[in-house]
């Protein structure tokens, strides 16, 4: 039986996202499960780098997890199947931003609010790199927010200009016009900051 | 004569992220690709492009304990479950509420006009027992004195601090916000909670989105800003700036309903002449 099991979830570890979601459309748990270890590591580092609060980034994750396995009759199996689950999430972080945003208005919050300092998550073990990646949360700390985050779909979570278009709900022209724009400004942020090129 | 063309036309931004994406076809490949054959600024963009971006990807890979990873995706999985679970006794029960909500429409709901004469100028979010609270007032119970562990004389501004507010509202506690924001609670003896929050101006801080329901009253000669959004976790808030300090008055929590609008006035008029006087009496 174990071993059926175990048969059964490597069958499906081998299909595509698209296939996985059919499959989950149809109630099965174990399809949805694959999915969601295939892209709630992107996912919830994508949200904490936008959203800079942990605790917070794991309940949008999670809201965006449900809310897809809730509503993958709606999931175009043409498009890409984790554009449309970033596209979840920017939709639950932008309600979260309005709540948000109201809440820091009414209670003042706001008004002295400092810029977030970097989560630890980013403080990690990459050695010698520690300073370039400084560097770059002190860059994407200047960047506009749609250019952060057109770069962090692209050099962080791998995403096309296509999928990132599908994502944001824009042309594919536009996405690439962005992400274009979203480079030059972090390369011309991370020069004037670190008095060199990157490269 | 096209190889001139090419030639002369450099790659834009756009072509550099198709390149790195791999994505080129047709037309658009064989402009590219003919122009990058030939020309060496360009060669050199699409490296400088590459290396920069790997260097990003490097840097940006993301890194996360597993066993940490592992408990959240068991946590995203249950509430997957759980929440298919409860659809699907959605339909019995919606069948359910209907029928009660009909039952209940037919026999207990005061007509129309009654229930406006009752509410009068609530605020309303659809809680219907706030008219309670002020047809049957309860006797005030007499609050600890309140702690004020802040120094005030650090703030940029002189607070108003009123010991108590219309309504039977008594401050019970202070606390810094941050270095220049100090909030003020309030409580009622029916356990209603009021948080008066005070910060040096800044023109136009309070502001409110145009989708929030907000709206401004006149107490004398101030506009006060009303907001009223159910979406919130306070169920109403009222706001203005005079005299250099931004006030938000917002309820935090009311077993007994809300915050009416003609009460919030009566407590915005209050700390308005408080504030009045204070700065009158300074000058």
């Amino acid at each position: 039986m174990a071993s059926v099991t175990a048969d059964r979830l490597a069958a499906l570890h081998a299909l595509d996202d698209q296939a996985l979601a059919r499959s989950a459309r149809t109630g099965d748990a174990d399809a949805f499960g694959i999915l969601v270890e295939r892209y709630h590591h992107g996912l919830w580092h994508f949200l904490v780098r936008r959203i800079h609060n942990d605790e917070l980034a794991e309940d949008l994750t999670q809201e965006t997890f449900t809310d897809a396995f809730q509503h993958l009759g709606r999931y175009d199996h043409q498009r890409s199947f984790r554009a449309w689950l970033f596209g979840i999430a920017l939709h639950h972080m932008q309600m979260q931003w309005r709540r948000q945003r109201a809440r820091h208005v009414l209670s003042l919050e706001w008004l002295t609010e400092k810029a977030a300092p970097p989560p630890a998550l980013w403080q990690d073990d990459r050695g010698g790199s520690f300073q370039v990646q400084e560097l770059i949360n002190a860059v994407f700390a200047e960047m506009s927010v749609p250019l952060r985050e057109v770069l962090l779909l692209n050099c962080e979570q791998g995403f096309t200009a296509l999928e990132i278009a599908q994502t944001l709900g824009i042309s594919q022209s536009a996405a690439e016009r962005r992400l274009s724009r979203a480079k030059q400004q972090f390369r011309e942020a991370y020069v004037r900051l670190n008095g060199e090129a990157p490269c | 004569m096209l190889i001139r063309r090419t030639r002369s036309k450099h790659l834009t931004g756009e072509d550099l992220v198709a390149i790195d994406g791999g994505y080129l076809t047709g037309r658009r490949r064989e402009r590219v690709y003919g122009h990058l054959a030939t020309c060496q600024a360009c060669q050199a963009r699409v490296r400088e492009d590459r290396e920069f971006t790997e260097l990003l990807r490097r840097q940006l890979r993301a890194r996360i304990d597993p066993a940490m990873e592992a408990a959240m995706i068991e946590r995203v999985l249950a509430e997957a479950a759980r929440r298919r679970q409860r659809r699907r006794f959605r339909g019995p029960l919606l069948v359910g509420a209907m029928t009660m909500l009909t039952l209940f429409l037919m026999t207990a709901l005061p007509s129309v006009s009654e229930a406006d004469s009752l509410l009068g100028d609530f605020v309303r979010f659809g809680q219907i027992e706030i008219k309670e609270r002020f047809e049957d007032p309860k006797p005030l119970a007499v609050p600890a004195a309140p702690v004020i562990n802040i120094d005030l004389s650090a703030l940029p501004f002189d607070p108003v601090m009123p010991a108590t507010l219309p309504l039977g509202y008594r401050l019970v506690a202070t606390e810094l916000a941050s270095d220049d924001v100090v909030n003020l609670y309030f409580e009622n003896s029916e356990g209603d909670s009021l948080m008066l929050s005070e910060g040096p101006n800044i023109p136009g801080a309070i502001v409110v989105p145009p989708d929030q329901g907000d709206w401004t009253t006149m107490v004398g000669d101030t506009p006060v800003l009303v907001t009223a959004d159910p979406r919130l976790d306070v169920t109403g808030a009222v706001g203005w700036e005079e005299y250099g300090i931004v006030f938000v008055l917002m309820t935090i929590d009311e077993p007994s309903g809300g915050l009416p609008v003609r009460d919030a006035r009566k407590i915005v008029e209050a700390i308005i002449v408080t504030q009045s006087g204070a700065v009158e009496g300074a000058r």
